[in-house]
């Protein structure tokens, strides 16, 4: 085997996966469902082998395979696998699996099954594509086909309204991040002439006078639409009427890792003005979706506002690392490691959160499906007793995202992020240690109220422990989140891996150290306890609301984002789309709201007028044609 | 007059062999209104032999194209007929085409009265035609070849001679078609007239040979350049609507929607495709050939009918529920791109292999489609509506995936081949520099997934209605279809990943 | 008084005259029939264009012979688009018994 034969068998096996079920899977779900996971199987063993037996860490590339050759001009396929891709085919392949195994399960009885694993090959197909693309192109159309795959899967119970608007709602925000995304590929195109990864990373090193701020900020716009960052954050709650362990692919593994992935495969384009201004997005989306999560019942919404925010982390972790790895002090200090500060960073924080941000979301899925489907939290309650497996790994999925010193992966992910943003600016650290505070906090509420105390409704009561296909990807993922953060130690991560995973991130050292311990310890402890104290006596109303009722409304709000949005698209889009803008009344009323919207109509009627259906018209379109060119040439003749 | 020995010369330079496949389709053509008159009772043989001739024609051809050693483009005829790579690729084309319009053919004329060796024999002869008419090297053949394809579609699209809808299409045709002859002739007449002149410089001998009106265009005298001759102008802006006519760009479109849905099916299909295809091939021989030094009066030309071309194209198409008409309509939008690629080729060398790779994929992906609509047409094959194809991929799994592949191709919707081919013209624009007309360009096909998506949908999604009428009877679907089908798709679907076999049959690689 | 000797101008001028009036007549004359002549009319301006440069423009060595040559061709040319054209305006008029141009609109829109 060589190293293009088995990416290309890792690529391949989704997408004749997805090909075997559109033809033969639409009715018959069993055959879908074993051939997605075989699929998902064969993508976890090739890529786990890959990674830990065959790949010796150093950078492959020109592993093109040519698509078009057209004289000197050639689009090719062409894979790359580097330190970032491979830490990135590392999490979907191993995730992604799990994935597939839970919802054998979860989905057991779901008419759409085969639509459903259909759709799964698919996503898995489109991520592994833009993980392993070498060039902008192929990066843009997988990602475009990221977006198509999840619009897909969250709008699966289509016969829901919510899910149909929130699946649209997905599609037309990552929409706007998108087109911003592209015109930044272009731009870069322009500049550097080439979209070849690695190509443009020698040019970028050759004049970085020709980067530019707005260039970073165009490309930041489709990670904010991916990874959902502030402002376009509003999709990734209302994707929650997707399937569940949709939510834990989406949202944990891949998609919304896919915006970090794509800053951290392309550092090298952010000016320090750039890469200011997306950490403190990445701040301010860390902290304020912290906030928005106490307001919310649904057990999935808090865990997707708790993603949002982790991925703000993530995304603050790359700023301040790069804007660290960048400052002279820190070239002096590491030498050329820190250029990777923020890549590693960031992709520290995204493979542990990939673990367990499923195991929460699959725990959250095996407690929905064992309460019937119910999704509020203060109509569970007493869990643990019910259902000991489940709750004993959601507990560590609580921990590790609560960052409790060395029991937790999350604390040596989100330290890092910490100690970076310390370095640059010590504002942004306490507003990042506050987020980390609201982290442990709000999942504190979320284990005690679900977990604990009594059943607060029938479905709870008879809640029973689910099969072991669901509780079985649960344990693997629980045992990933407590020791994956021990890199060196437990050879749970490829060594291959290290480099980007551990000497990429800046490690503090003495008093320093010690004093990012203990405040992560006291946030941790802090937040857990302080949850369990306040809401272990908790009802039916969520004690926030009753006794800190201003507090909980202004969480309530989500700072009126959704609000303000649906404002413009009723009174001020609907009406300039109408008259002006004649692409957002096609793409957005026109190709995805149904029916033919009037814009449409009018040009069709225009168009119909135009035939007439009497030969003598069209003759006069001829003669029509006829006289303009004799005016040109006669213009011509005469200037 | 002429010596013996110059006629004797003039004779051996008939090197009849080089036209065997055009002789031998004129030749089946014949022998099957023969056997039809003498044996009708032996119909299904005959209608056979005519796709195992035909097929026979095409494996020739491609033997003798894969066979044959690169080299100088073959001139016979003394210059009235050039063969080159590109001509002899798209003599391979036009004899696929020929089959397709054949195999549709006898789907459509399964159920209905109308004589059927009749219909292919025309499609022979108008096949052998396009043959002819994209090697010919003087205005001559051009001319010649081109009149004999259009009466034959003449007949063609007029062939349902019950219907009105038919007849009607074909009057338009033929007015349309006469109308734009004439313009085209007289065009022919005054470059040969300007040409000829003994008081200009480099008068040609020949003139209405490609390569002698080239030169003469080309040069350059004591008054000025002869490109600037007002009879040139004229005469190449006449033969230039006479072209644009062919391929149906605005504003000699208005037609096309009306003959496309009057003609029968496979008319359309070849209308659409073979048509169109001659259209752009004869455009590139014209503007790389005798037009070269013309290239300052006819690009700006150009540029504004690709322009208005591609907003038409894409426009038109909104709102309409008959896929025939949408068909037509949208071939303008497809005529639009691909005059895109023709101006990238002023730039791009290898913008027209491009062109190539795209009329390609159009015709596999139309193909498919028009296999599809031959199936699901109604007793009246003018009405055929998107209403028709509710329900289509549950009612018959087989056509539905074959539909929504071929418009997702001609919609150009990643990964299928036709995405590549747009991405390929698009390249080529924007390394030509055009880049208003590339957003255009752009621009319309955003707009082109709307139409053909409603389409689609219809298939996809909707449920069937049960109004007793249309659509309850079962499909009749045959073996031979079915691979067709299979075949069309996969190719869509493969040349979309992998292109290295089809780039190869244009020369792109 | 002195003829002027007909030259290439008046042949030319003939040409035009015959290609307006074709021209005029397929874009103004609602009879089908009538359509078709003027089509043919067209025709036949080039006819007289190309013959008449065929004429004028030889030069001694230099005969031209391709302009009438090309005149047969599109004789036979014109004919066979007559015959088509006749027998579709029969079809139609068995049909719908009508030769209006402008009433023969079921194609629309």
């Amino acid at each position: 085997m060589h190293l293009p034969d088995i990416l290309l068998l890792i690529l391949l096996a989704p997408l004749v996966s997805a090909g075997l079920i559109w033809l033969f899977g639409r009715r018959n779900g069993h055959l879908a469902a074993t051939l997605s996971v075989g699929a998902a199987g064969i993508i976890a063993v090739a890529s786990l082998y890959l990674l830990f037996a065959f790949w010796d860490g150093a950078v492959a590339e020109d592993m093109a395979i040519r698509w078009v050759t057209l004289g000197e001009f050639s689009l090719s396929l062409g894979f790359s696998l580097n330190m970032v891709s491979a830490t990135m085919l590392f999490v979907v392949g191993v995730v992604g699996f799990l994935i597939h195994i839970f919802s054998l399960g979860y989905m057991a009885d779901d008419a759409g099954k085969g639509r459903f694993f259909g759709g799964l090959s698919i996503f898995m197909f489109s991520m592994l594509g833009m993980v392993l693309s070498d060039n902008l192109f192929m990066i843009f159309v997988f990602w475009e086909l990221v977006g198509f795959s999840s619009y897909m899967l969250i709008g699966h119970y289509m016969k829901k309204g919510e899910a149909a608007e929130a699946s649209k709602k997905a599609f037309i925000v990552n929409r706007v991040g998108d087109f911003g995304l592209l015109i930044g590929f272009i731009i870069v195109f322009w500049t550097f002439g080439t979209t070849q990864i690695s190509e443009l990373a020698v040019a970028v090193g050759a004049e970085p006078e020709l980067l530019s701020t707005i260039m970073g900020l165009l490309l930041f716009c489709g990670v904010a639409g991916k990874s959902a960052q502030l402002p376009l954050h509003v999709w990734l709650p209302d994707a929650m009427a997707g399937p569940t362990p949709i939510s834990a692919l989406i949202h944990a593994a891949t998609m919304a890792a896919a915006g970090v992935f794509l800053v951290a495969r392309l550092p090298f384009l952010f000016t320090v003005d750039a890469l200011t201004i997306i950490a403190w997005i990445g701040v301010i989306t860390a902290l304020s979706s912290a906030i928005w999560a106490f307001a919310q019942n649904d057990i999935k919404k808090i865990l997707a506002y708790s993603t949002l925010s982790q991925l703000g982390f993530m995304v603050a972790g790359f700023g301040f690392g790069s804007l660290y790895g960048g400052s002279a002090a820190a070239i002096e200090a590491y030498g050329a490691q820190a250029a990777l500060f923020g890549v590693g960073a960031a992709l520290f924080h995204m493979t542990t959160h990939a673990f367990f941000k499923a195991l929460l979301f699959l725990g959250a899925g095996s407690v929905i499906h064992a309460c019937h489907h119910e999704q509020d939290i203060y109509k569970m309650g007493g869990l643990l007793k019910k259902m000991p497996i489940t709750g004993i790994t959601f507990a560590i999925g609580v921990i590790t995202i609560a960052a409790v010193p060395f029991v937790a992966s999350g604390f040596f992910s989100k330290d890092a992020i910490l100690y970076v943003a310390k370095l640059v600016n010590p504002v942004a650290f306490g507003l990042l240690v506050g987020a980390a505070l609201l982290t442990a906090t709000y999942m504190g509420r979320l284990f005690v109220v679900v977990f604990l105390g009594k059943p607060r409704s029938e479905a709870a009561e008879h809640a029973h422990e689910t099969s072991w296909v669901m509780w079985l990807p649960l344990a693997v993922l629980a045992f990933f989140s407590v020791f994956a953060g021990y890199v060196k130690q437990f050879p749970l991560i490829p060594a291959t891996l290290h480099p980007i995973l551990y000497d990429a991130v800046p490690h503090p050292a003495g008093s320093e150290h010690t004093l990012l311990i203990i405040i992560s310890a006291v946030a941790a402890t802090m937040g857990l306890l302080g949850a369990f104290l306040f809401y272990r006596k908790a009802d039916q109303i969520d004690p926030l609301q009753e006794k800190a009722y201003p507090l909980w409304v202004v969480a309530k709000s989500r700072f009126f984002f959704d609000e303000v949005y649906d404002a413009y698209v009723a009174k001020v889009q609907q009406r300039v789309a109408e008259v002006l803008s004649f692409l957002d009344a096609l793409l957005i009323s026109g190709l995805l709201v149904r029916g033919s919207a009037g814009l449409v109509g009018v040009f069709g009627i225009l168009a119909r007028t135009l035939h007439t259906g009497n030969v003598h018209s069209y003759v006069w379109w001829f003669f029509a044609g006829l006289f303009i060119f004799s005016l040109y040439a006669f213009g011509l003749l005469g200037g | 007059m002429p010596s013996t020995e110059e006629l004797q010369a003039l004779v051996a330079a008939n090197t009849w062999s080089a036209l065997l496949p055009e002789i031998l389709l004129g030749v089946l053509a014949l022998a099957l209104l023969a056997v039809d008159a003498f044996a009708p009772r032996r119909q299904p043989q005959t209608l056979l032999a005519a796709m195992v001739g035909q097929a026979a024609i095409l494996a020739w051809l491609l033997f003798a194209v894969f066979t044959a050693e690169a080299g100088e483009a073959r001139v016979y005829f003394a210059g009235s007929v050039v063969q080159t790579a590109l001509s002899d690729w798209m003599r391979i084309f036009f004899v696929t085409c020929s089959l397709f319009t054949t195999h549709l053919a006898l789907v459509y004329l399964r159920n209905r009265e109308y004589p059927r060796v009749e219909y292919i024999h025309v499609s022979l002869v108008v096949t052998a035609s396009f043959m002819l008419l994209v090697q010919s090297g003087n205005f001559l053949l051009f001319f010649v070849a081109l009149e004999t394809l259009t009466i034959g579609f003449y007949v063609l699209v007029a062939f349902a001679r019950t219907s009105r809808f038919s007849l009607e299409a074909g009057l338009k045709y033929l007015v349309m078609g006469g109308f734009s002859s004439g313009i085209l002739l007289f065009g022919i007449a005054l470059l040969y007239g300007v040409a000829g002149n003994p008081l200009l410089p480099a008068t040609a001998v020949d003139p209405l040979n490609f390569i002698e009106l080239g030169a003469f265009i080309g040069a350059v005298g004591i008054d000025g350049a002869n490109a600037a001759h007002p009879l040139v102008i004229a005469g190449s802006l006449l033969v230039l609507t006479g072209v644009l006519f062919k391929v149906g760009a605005v504003p000699f479109q208005i037609w096309v929607p009306d003959v496309y849905q009057g003609a029968p099916t496979p008319t359309t299909a070849a209308l659409a495709v073979a048509s169109k295809a001659g259209g752009f091939f004869v455009l590139f021989i014209l503007l790389s050939g005798p037009f070269l030094a013309l290239e300052s009066l006819l690009f700006p030309v150009l540029a504004g009918v690709t322009a208005v071309t591609l907003v038409f194209g894409n426009i038109a198409p909104l709102g309409q529920q008959n896929v025939k008409r949408i068909m037509g309509l949208s071939g303008v939008a497809h005529a639009g791109v691909l005059l895109l690629g023709m101006l990238a080729a002023y730039q791009v060398p290898w913008a027209f292999h491009a062109v190539l790779f795209y009329l390609l994929v159009y015709a596999i992906a139309s193909f498919a489609v028009f296999e599809v609509m031959a199936h699901l047409a109604p007793d009246e094959d003018a009405d055929q509506d998107i209403s028709h194809y509710r329900g289509l991929l549950k009612r018959h799994p087989l056509l539905g995936s074959a539909l929504v592949i071929g418009l997702g191709s001609l919609a150009g919707i990643p990964p299928l081949a036709g995405f590549i081919a747009k991405v390929l013209i698009f390249v080529a624009a924007f390394q030509a520099g055009l880049y208003t007309l590339l957003a255009v360009a752009i621009l319309g096909v955003v707009i082109s997934i709307y139409y053909y998506f409603g389409w689609m949908r219809a298939a996809v999604l909707r449920e069937l209605v049960d109004d007793g009428e249309s659509g309850r009877e079962p499909l009749r679907v045959t073996i031979p279809t079915k691979v067709i089908l299979v075949a069309l798709a996969l190719i869509t679907v493969v040349g979309g990943i992998f292109q290295a076999g089809l780039t190869k049959l244009v020369g792109l690689s | 008084m002195t003829l002027t000797p007909v030259g290439l101008e008046h042949y030319l001028f003939v040409a035009c005259l015959l290609f307006s009036i074709g021209v005029f007549g397929v874009l103004l004359r609602s009879n089908t029939l009538i359509i078709l002549m003027c089509l043919e009319l067209m025709l036949s301006a080039s006819i007289v264009a190309l013959i008449a440069f065929s004429r004028f423009n030889a030069i001694e060595g230099s005969l031209m012979m391709g302009g009438n040559l090309f005149v047969l061709f599109i004789i036979a040319i014109a004919a066979a688009e007559v015959a088509i054209g006749l027998a579709i305006i029969v079809a139609l008029w068995r049909r719908q018994q009508t030769l209006d141009a402008t009433e023969i609109t079921s194609l629309k829109h």
